[in-house]
């Protein structure tokens, strides 16, 4: 189900440093995607939920 | 007067995994709304389901588990609109023209996008989200040596496809290495998010 050729000339081998380097900068990255949004102000409707839904709190739990 | 909501336990535990069910809906779909709707339909499921939360376990995974299940369930109801297909990242990637978008943290996504669906969000787990291997088999409900080969598989397929990109890129440019159009995506957007964000002091 994954296509492990991308139809290219193959990916060239890299040395285990520039892998390793490379890793390192995906790694930083991606957590850097993560936390900015970790970092946005969280906005109002997911608070006033809460309200709402404390209001209407379920009597018990099904399933 | 009852207790006021947010004076719990629970509820301070769920208030403060708000951000991070943002996060993980924000990587899971490319669309911020679509995101936020998710996360708040997975936070009105983890409210209603409060009585199964086990006091003591993670909280974060079990949202997170109540997302996914959210998202998976939504994304086969409506498959052919969602944003999540790589085709349509790849859409959004060509005609992106919005300053505030960095391209490269759109390059990421692109690739992201075109993982299968388990590497992603294990990948999105523990690689960006920094949970431990065991928290993210609990979300996923699959074992943990399963958890792991995903993500060293993801690792491995994004690297290539950004280098792929990388090439094109430098073909586009002025025939810098491939290499070193990689580097430069992921620098690039280090330095971009770090102004947009917060940079963690320690890396």
């Amino acid at each position: 189900m994954t296509q492990e050729n991308s139809g290219d000339s193959g990916a060239k081998p890299v040395d285990a440093r520039v892998a390793r380097r490379r890793q390192d900068a995906l790694g930083r990255r991606l957590r850097q995607m993560y936390d900015q949004v970790v970092s946005e102000p969280v906005p109002d409707e997911f608070m006033s939920f809460l309200h709402d839904a404390d209001a209407r709190k379920p009597p018990k739990t099904d399933k | 007067m009852t207790a006021m909501p947010g004076d719990d336990v629970f509820t301070k535990d769920l208030v403060a995994a708000i951000p991070h069910l943002r996060a993980f809906a924000r990587s899971l779909c490319n669309d911020p709304t679509q995101a936020d709707d998710l996360a708040q339909e997975a936070l009105a499921k983890a409210w209603k389901a409060r009585e199964s939360f086990e006091p003591g376990t993670s909280i974060k995974a079990w949202t997170f588990m109540i997302l996914r299940n959210q998202f998976y369930s939504e994304k086969r109801r409506s498959w052919r609109s969602t944003p999540l297909d790589a085709e349509m990242a790849e859409n959004t990637l060509v005609a992106n023209d919005d300053p505030t978008v960095p391209m490269e943290l759109l390059e990421l996504r692109t690739a992201l996008a075109k993982l299968p669906d388990d590497q992603r969000e294990a990948l999105i787990l523990v690689g960006a989200g920094g949970m431990a291997y065991e928290e993210a088999a609990q979300v996923c409900q699959c074992a943990v040596g399963t958890i792991k080969s995903r993500v060293s598989r993801a690792r491995r397929a994004l690297e290539t496809l950004l280098s792929e990109t990388g090439s094109r890129k430098s073909h586009a440019d002025h025939g810098i290495a491939a290499d070193k159009a990689f580097d430069d995506i992921l620098q690039q957007a280090s330095v971009l998010a770090a102004g947009g964000g917060r940079s963690r002091g320690d890396d």
